[in-house]
């Protein structure tokens, strides 16, 4: 009723000519970040994906250290690509009927579920997976099954049971290969087009009213992902929220030790979004729509307090499933290092934006 | 005594005294309860009462009223339920002294339950609630003048404390407006126009030129069309673009208390009188009522300036804030963490509010340096009921209308020890106070 009498109002104004042809600002940086981060970034996590699942079914084809060694390293890979795209956790990673971050990312890994699966015997055919439960896949569930045996080489060959370990882990990487493929196409124009959603508010699913609305999530999202990194995947696992002791099976990527690498991959994708940041072909990040006193310092503020944090995770003695037990005192250093970037994304440039903080997702955890 | 100033004195006694029209004051009654009715019906409606009251665990309570009972999710709806009814009860003029009473015990009630939702224009309701508590306005046809007087004092101290508050630095050259305005431009037509760096500078100059001149361009009568034509369009303009709830109808309704005394009856002719009063006025009041309506301004005048003698800037510190019109002048974003220390193993552990609080409260926590304070005795409250006893200190940043963050709470000291106990614990504003 508001909008509606504020454009009767407008309406009445409309004899000034200058006034009806404002363009909107925040257009060409959505376009930019959705054309040139997003669907970018989710295209070299459907490449490292798809380059995971054929080096786990070569591990799988010829099982000796060198290519689970390689195996792994590509899942490592393609994880570290999908989790610098946690800072856009909306659109196809959330809703139906993609819902593929559900499917593709639940952690921390859920054991029980993944050996069910394997002790079950069932088919783990495409479309079998697709009424698996999320617990019992993804690529949480695909690294618990390469690492978290003690000797993993051998729980591959073992004569009763690696022949279908082998079979679930290369069908879950495939399935995880499936869903960055996906992804990409629910995002392009010429597939789901999620994207005109983004750029383009509002949308043919009117998830977006306006402009306004993409960058007030997208800012959200970055305070967020900060918040995540610093309590949820360091203080709460390493017992600094309740004063508990370290309880490492709760931290984000586990089994693989890439812990850290997910955290600092996150902090990119933020830092993505924040300049507009994409290899050679550099695109107007959401710093450019804070006005013109405030965007030096701001930036200023963002880069110290990013490259501070990143310092702060560079100290912690990795793994970091290790370091929430031995060197608690590095992990708080690092959360409390990122409380500043986490403090310039909420306090400055949420105001500089004219944008409100909402509820985090995982408040109700 | 010179002689001049107490006859003066004499004369302005007499005249607050001599009764007149009182159609106007009962206008006002009837528009004011049925804002109280509309404001109660909307706040259900919303959800507020599950969303503000219901679902948080805890609540800020202003200081010296955290004894306020809390009712039960039964009794909150009673409550509202009482003030919708209420409010058509001083509409009418029926049960009035009751409706009235009835209608502040559970509006103050209820505000006094949660300090996160303070608005000025629920201030300014419970003032006015007061004042329709104190004088006879379903009574007619006239009444003494000083109760006309009373209620457009009140709505000038409004007006003239708001506009002396925006005489800052911040204000002057457009913030926090400009930030407010920001995010407005794609509204199709005034976008634009609201955006364009000038705008908000004209606005806010304009408001300020707005408030300070509106109580006496309602009092003049060559001045008075002009002056309600204001109040309509800038607080419609207010209304369209800011989320203040009840408050531009309710300064519109005020408004009217500057008209002419007989207005709804030149309006409605005689049919107004057949339904304005519930009574005849009472016979001459007793001699303190003028004295008394004058305590109370002269009150409401002490009370906005406050934070004169409270250290530091008071729109950093937020002392002295509150209570004194001090209305859109700020925007603050700010983040706090507390961590706390077990006094006996040294153990710390680190606490994010955010999860346990309303999005509203978390807001209001992270940029209010007394309530950082009350929630930091609220942590250390619950761990002493789990048998702990602990140090509680805050990290604190709050940008402040366009400001570079700054640390706000001084991050060494124990916020854990009682309010009256705690040391300074500002740290002064990051910039030249005015």
């Amino acid at each position: 009723m508001r909008l509606a009498a504020l454009v009767a109002l407008a309406a009445l104004a409309a004899g000034c000519p200058t006034a009806s042809e404002g363009p909107d600002v925040a257009l060409p940086v959505l376009e930019g970040l959705g054309e040139g981060v997003i669907v970018p970034r989710y295209e070299v996590f459907e490449t490292e994906m798809a380059e995971a699942a054929a080096a786990i079914a070569a591990f799988c084809d010829a099982p000796e250290q060198g290519t689970l060694d390689a195996a792994r390293d590509a899942l490592g890979e393609a994880h570290v690509a999908w989790k610098r795209s946690d800072v856009i956790p909306f659109g196809p990673a959330r809703d139906l009927p993609w819902t593929i971050r559900a499917r593709l990312d639940l952690w921390p890994v859920r054991a029980d579920n993944v050996q069910e699966l394997l002790d079950s015997g069932e088919p783990v055919t495409p479309e079998a997976l697709n009424t698996t439960l999320n617990a019992a896949k993804g690529l949480p569930a695909i690294a618990w099954l390469l690492w978290s045996e003690d000797d993993s080489l051998a729980a591959f060959t073992d004569p009763d049971d690696g022949a279908r370990r082998c079979e679930v882990t290369a069908a879950l990487a495939d399935d995880a290969a499936a869903r960055g493929a996906e992804m990409v196409v629910a995002w392009q124009p010429d597939g789901d087009g999620w994207l005109s959603e983004f750029v383009a508010p509002p949308g043919p699913l009117a998830e977006f009213e306006n402009s306004y609305e993409v960058v007030a999530e997208l800012v959200n999202r970055m305070i967020f992902t900060v918040e995540n990194a610093r309590l949820l995947k360091m203080a709460r696992p390493a017992g600094l929220e309740d004063g508990s002791v370290p309880e490492p099976d709760q931290l984000e990527a586990r089994w693989g030790g890439g812990s850290l690498a997910a955290i600092k991959s996150n902090l990119d994708g933020v830092a993505d979004v924040f300049h507009g940041r994409w290899s050679e072909a550099d695109v107007p990040g959401i710093i450019t729509l804070v006005g013109d006193d405030r965007r030096d310092q701001l930036a200023s503020d963002f880069d110290a307090t990013f490259f501070a944090g990143m310092a702060a995770l560079d100290a912690i003695p990795a793994p970091l499933a290790v370091a929430i037990v031995d060197h608690p005192d590095s992990v708080d250093a690092a959360v409390s290092a990122l409380f500043d970037l986490q403090a310039v994304l909420q306090a400055d440039l949420a105001q500089a934006l004219g944008v409100t903080v909402r509820f985090n997702d995982t408040d109700g955890d | 005594m010179n002689e001049r100033p107490v006859g003066a004195l004499r004369r302005l006694l007499t005249a607050a005294r001599e009764p007149v029209d009182a159609a106007g004051l009962a206008a006002f009654r009837v528009l004011f309860g049925l804002l109280c009715t509309v404001s109660a019906v909307r706040f259900v409606a919303r959800g507020w009462v599950e969303s503000i009251y219901l679902q948080p665990e805890f609540h800020f309570r202003y200081a010296g009223f955290s004894w306020i009972p809390e009712p039960s999710e039964a009794g909150l709806y009673a409550l509202f339920g009482a003030m919708a009814l209420a409010g058509l009860g001083i509409a009418s003029g029926v049960l009035y002294r009751l409706s009235a009473a009835v209608w502040l015990g559970a509006f103050v009630w209820v505000e006094l339950l949660e300090e996160a939702t303070y608005l000025n224009h629920y201030y300014l309701m419970t003032l006015l609630g007061v004042l329709v508590l104190a004088l006879p306005l379903h009574r007619g046809p006239r009444l003494p003048a000083w109760m006309g007087w009373l209620l457009r004092g009140q709505i000038a101290i409004v007006y003239v404390f708001a506009g002396l508050a925006k005489l800052t630095p911040d204000w002057l050259a457009g913030e926090p407006l400009h930030t407010w305005l920001r995010p407005m431009g794609d509204i199709p037509v005034l976008g634009p126009l609201l955006v364009l760096p000038g705008t908000a500078v004209a606005m806010a100059w304009a408001g300020t030129l707005y408030d300070l001149s509106i109580p006496l361009l309602l009092s003049a009568r060559r001045t008075r069309a002009l002056g309600f034509a204001a109040v309509v369009a800038f607080h419609v303009a207010t209304w369209l673009l800011f989320p203040i709830g009840v408050f531009p109808w309710l300064m519109i309704a005020a408004s009217t208390l500057f008209f002419a005394p007989s207005w709804p009856r030149r309006l409605l002719g005689a049919r107004w009188d057949r339904v304005a009063w519930r009574g005849a006025a009472p016979g001459p009041r007793p001699p303190l009522g003028p004295a008394l309506a004058a305590g109370w301004l002269l009150l409401q005048v002490v009370l906005p300036l406050r934070h004169l003698g409270l250290p530091g800037d008071v729109a950093w510190t937020g002392r002295g804030f509150r209570f004194s019109w001090r209305v859109m002048l700020v925007e603050k974003t700010g983040l706090v963490e507390f961590r706390l220390v077990d006094r006996a193993s040294g153990a710390t552990r680190r606490v994010s509010p955010r999860a346990d609080l309303t999005p509203q409260q978390y807001k209001m926590l992270c940029t209010e340096q007394e309530l950082i304070a009350e929630y930091a005795r609220h942590l250390a409250a619950e761990e002493r009921a789990a048998g702990r006893d602990v140090a509680v200190y805050a990290d604190a940043l709050i940008s402040l209308n366009g400001r570079p963050r700054a640390r706000a709470v001084d991050p060494s000291v124990d916020l854990s020890v009682p309010a009256h106990a705690l040391p300074d614990h500002w740290i002064p504003a990051p910039y030249s106070e005015p």
